[in-house]
């Protein structure tokens, strides 16, 4: 689409023009014209008596604002310094407004001052204590947990991976064990709930691609089978948190920053 | 002051003509112009003596149109306009029968009226360009706009102007087929 093209002039544009016209048409007073341009040189030879003068010219007091505001927004113009809205009444004056306040200088160093501030803030922020904020984010949530669910893996030594374990655990005595097993080429998926309560145990052994489940039910579990089957997950978990709160005061444990958050 | 500025004699001899047209084209009015004109050269004369100019044209003419388009506002609540729609007297060769000079001199009011209705940058941008035959570069160097905003500005003005006048009736009606 051509976005240059002159708008074709209709009836209503020439009415305009011919308004236009008509207020252009009139001749000026001359006589006026040259009395008041004589007066106007004159000013040159009496700049003594500006002051005078001009209260004697303008003597409302809006009107003596008004010319101030003149002699200031040409001076801005003739500067190069942004326009000044003309009056601050109207809505459809906002945008002239804030365009004013923005291209002020004033307005530039201010802002430039609280960029400086803020980019400092920040900076010490992480400088000083926002590495052991970052840490402490990371540590609270560990340590408030009530249910745990984490991934462990099975190895031996010579073997690539001998299998997988997601490990779900919401009290110490209840743990749901997925167990992945890759290199078995059938049943290589086992799911192992355990439900334990004081030396009874409820077990379920699921298969699915053998589309089995076995269902146990142990009396009389001793202490050192009880701490292998369901204690094990949430101790490591105890463990972990025991490391990370005793951690600081150890020299053995070596903490390595995470970097900013 | 700069030895280099103009002589503020030659600046006048040179631009002030123009000024005072300006505003007479605006005003319509001796008095209102005479005291608009002095108002404007008197605040031209304080900055002369006060910074060096790189544009005299332009900024007198600006001064006087700022305080032309303050003074068509302060006659509003005196010479409202009427409320009778403008009628448009086809261009005849009585144009200088006493008939056409009123009717051409109530048009010039109206529209005077209507310029009253911008908004001060649209006053401003219409009046250089119509009243004191500014080119819209020279105009944008002068208000410190852009030259797009200064055709913007000219296009909305025309546009209200048109519509304060009740000319939007010679619009062409576009068909929708």
């Amino acid at each position: 689409m051509n976005t240059n093209r002159k708008p074709v002039p209709n009836d209503a544009d020439n009415a305009l023009d011919q308004a236009i016209h008509a207020a252009t048409a009139q001749p000026s007073p001359t006589d006026v014209k040259t009395r008041v341009l004589e007066k106007a040189m004159a000013l040159s030879d009496h700049r003594s008596s500006l002051a005078a003068t001009t209260s004697d010219a303008i003597t409302n007091h809006d009107e003596r604002r008004t010319a101030e505001d003149s002699v200031e927004f040409a001076g801005r113009v003739e500067r190069g310094e942004p326009r000044r809205p003309d009056r601050l009444t109207c809505v459809t004056h906002s945008l002239a407004n804030w365009r004013w306040i923005v291209g002020h200088p004033l307005s530039r160093v201010t802002a430039a001052a609280v960029l400086f501030l803020a980019i400092g803030g920040i900076v010490l922020w992480f400088h000083g204590s926002g590495t052991s904020a970052a840490l402490a984010d990371f540590i609270q949530p560990i340590l408030d947990a009530k249910t745990i669910v984490f991934k462990r893996k099975t190895v031996e030594i010579g073997v690539a991976a001998v299998g997988y374990s997601k490990v779900m655990v919401m009290t110490p005595n209840r743990v749901r064990k997925e167990m992945i097993i890759p290199d078995k080429s059938f049943n290589n998926t086992q799911i192992t709930i355990n439900d334990q309560e004081h030396h009874k145990m409820k077990q379920l052994l699921l298969i699915p691609d053998g589309k089995k489940a076995i269902f146990f039910d142990f009396y009389e579990v001793p202490d050192f089978k009880f701490a292998q089957t369901a204690y094990a997950p949430f101790l490591f978990l105890v463990e972990i948190r025991s490391q990370w709160l005793n951690g600081g005061d150890n020299p053995k444990i070596q903490r390595e920053s995470l970097g900013q958050k | 002051m700069d030895s280099s500025s103009p002589n503020w004699e030659s600046i006048l001899r040179t631009h002030g003509p123009m000024a005072f047209d300006t505003a007479w084209r605006l005003l319509g009015h001796v008095a209102d112009t005479e005291d608009v004109v002095q108002e404007a050269l008197l605040d031209a004369f304080q900055l002369h003596e006060r910074q060096p100019v790189g544009n005299w044209g332009g900024l007198l003419r600006h001064l006087v149109t700022r305080r032309a388009v303050d003074r068509l506002r302060k006659r509003r609540s005196t010479m409202p306009l009427p409320p009778e729609r403008f009628r448009i007297e086809p261009a005849s060769p009585e144009s200088e029968q006493p008939e056409s000079v009123v009717a051409e001199r109530e048009l010039a009011d109206r529209l005077r009226g209507a310029i009253v209705a911008l908004t001060d940058r649209e006053a401003e941008v219409f009046s250089l360009r119509c009243f004191g035959e500014m080119a819209n570069p020279d105009i944008a160097k002068t208000l410190g706009i852009s030259a797009d905003a200064v055709g913007v500005a000219l296009h909305k003005a025309r546009t209200k102007l048109k519509e304060l006048l009740g000319l939007q009736e010679f619009e062409p009606r576009r068909s929708i087929s």
